[in-house]
């Protein structure tokens, strides 16, 4: 079990300030009890072991995990998240010891894809990788504290940042399940539409890609090709990963013009490759004999993106006049890879949706069963699942009130407009029941 | 008011226990056999193969082996390869950071 101390209240934030346990910013303090409600929220026990770091011959306990993550700020419901995150940090591909080490001062960018990202209030859209959103900041604090403070992290230890970003205190962004036929990261990924995914990657800072005039789907694509072969990345002409983030806008031209996913990666790749001489133009000298000399290549360019494989795309963001973003990963693909992995909720877990968002669908749909005499009301029954009881005092309303199949449909959309995608619904219809007074001498 | 805290520094639990390898025995006029690890950094083997060559006119080295980590400077080198290195070299000399 962790050490525990006692320290003044009153005096908290500086005592852990002294003792290096923040990021310079102030923290939670992280009570047993607090700790133990982290743990709840995932379903795990404080021992369980959830990672390694074999060079530095330590190992992270979920109690570690969760004290972090108090810290951090999390609320109980974040915690799955931010364990799987760190699931994937301390994956062998990751190669936490040098991504979290590198004078190149990458930053643990997490992507979270699906819908328990929605259900925990995650941003998607407006300012997503901005301030401003509880879940957003803290998951990904959560992230960078347990690098500082368990695996050593931090200036004048193991983090040897140059100049570091401001993406090091936080960097993590839901993403916006764009419209079909684009399919979600994770579904791109081999994953279940149903499921939440988490994919980490050691990054730079963002570059915001503005084009606000262009209509043209492949002139909005060379706006992106243009930031990823900025020849001061480190990675251009050395072959690594890149996360594009397509805007409102930007995803709409691209949609509306027919391009699929695969189709923008592959223009991409082929756009954002540069030549040497260029690369000299910009005063950056071509790697020979060492780790990164490439050699030939078959065109004579040399690659920002290793393969098409290693160029993540999603949708997100707000709409505005034509934004979006690209984030390269700090170091070529022979020394990391981003890696995905699924969020684990524990059996048979409350869901997280707020009792104001139930309410809210019950506004939406009770008003039309009351002007026919009747009610309605609703319950979380599951995960994700909902159940709505219709309220029909008397056989005069009962003759008035649309039957439940008929009710469906409508009730659905609602659940989906306002609780998101993935839910199930019963709808309680009093009619159906033969034991009920309502039907008492009545032949249904 | 006092208030209890759990620390969120790692304390302990190695995932396995490291020791140092036994080192090789020489007597007085033996031949040293000297092992370059490079890390693959720019100039890195250049740099190395001239600390190596000052090394050898101060001691009695009879051979420079250079080795050009596969993994470049992201990952240490295997056990095996560790080991190996152990067997047959007097001295070592490697180098972190860029």
């Amino acid at each position: 079990m962790a050490q525990q101390l006692q320290i003044d209240e009153g005096d908290a934030q500086e005592e852990m300030y002294a003792r290096n346990w923040t990021d310079g910013l102030p923290v939670v303090p992280p009570t047993p009890s607090r700790v133990d409600a982290m743990l709840a929220g995932a379903g795990l026990a404080a021992t369980e072991a959830l990672g390694e770091i074999k060079e530095r011959s330590r190992v992270l306990t979920a109690e570690k995990a969760a004290i972090n993550a108090v810290m951090a700020g999390c609320r109980p419901e974040y915690f799955p998240v931010v364990v799987a995150a760190l699931r994937a940090l301390l994956t062998p591909a990751f190669n936490a010891h040098t991504a979290l080490t590198s004078t190149g001062g990458a930053a643990s960018c997490l992507v979270v894809s699906g819908p328990y990202a929605e259900e925990i209030g995650m941003r998607s859209r407006l300012n997503v990788l901005g301030p401003g959103n509880r879940a957003n900041m803290t998951i990904g604090r959560a992230a960078r504290l347990v690098a500082a403070n368990v695996f050593g992290a931090r200036t004048g230890e193991m983090d040897g940042s140059s100049i570091g970003h401001p993406g090091k205190l936080s960097m993590c962004l839901a993403e916006y399940d764009p419209p079909a036929p684009w399919e979600p990261l994770r579904v791109e990924l081999g994953f279940d539409r149903s499921e939440t995914t988490v994919t980490i990657l050691a990054a730079e800072g963002p570059r915001q890609v503005a084009n606000h005039l262009n209509p043209d789907p492949a002139g909005v694509l060379l706006t992106f090709a243009a930031a990823m072969r900025n020849p001061a990345t480190y990675c251009v002409g050395k072959g690594a990963q890149g996360l594009v983030i397509l805007g409102y806008e930007h995803s709409l031209i691209l949609r509306e013009a027919g391009w699929s996913k695969q189709q923008i990666r592959e223009f991409l790749m082929e756009h954002s490759r540069i030549s040497a001489d260029e690369l000299e133009q910009w005063g950056i000298l071509k790697e020979k004999g060492s780790q990164h000399d490439l050699g030939e290549t078959y065109d004579g360019k040399l690659p920002a993106i290793a393969t098409i494989d290693d160029l993540f795309v999603v949708t997100a963001g707000g709409a505005g006049a034509g934004w979006s973003a690209y984030i390269p990963t700090w170091a070529p693909t022979k020394h990391n890879r981003g890696v995905t992995v699924a969020v684990e909720l524990p059996n048979g877990s409350a869901p997280v949706v707020d009792d104001a968002k139930i309410a809210a669908v019950v506004a939406a749909l009770a008003p039309g069963l009351r002007s026919d005499g009747a009610d309605l009301t609703a319950k979380v029954t599951g995960r994700r699942s909902v159940e709505f009881t219709l309220v029909i005092p008397s056989q005069g309303c009962a003759d008035c009130v649309m039957p439940a199949r008929m009710l469906q449909p409508i009730f659905a959309r609602e659940v989906e407009q306002i609780l998101g995608s993935g839910w199930s619904l019963t709808i309680n219809d009093p009619r159906d029941d033969a034991s009920h007074p309502l039907n008492a001498g009545q032949k249904r | 008011m006092v208030v209890e805290v759990l620390s969120p520094l790692y304390e302990g639990g190695a995932s396995e226990a490291v020791t140092m390898a036994p080192r090789r025995t020489y007597g007085k006029g033996d031949a040293l056999h000297l092992v370059v690890i490079e890390n693959g950094k720019p100039k890195a083997k250049q740099f190395l193969q001239f600390v190596a060559e000052e090394v050898q006119k101060r001691l009695p080295v009879a051979t420079i082996e250079m080795f050009s980590k596969p993994g470049g400077a992201g990952r240490p080198i295997d056990a095996d390869t560790a080991k190996m290195f152990a067997a047959r070299a007097h001295l070592i000399i490697s180098g972190i950071g860029d």
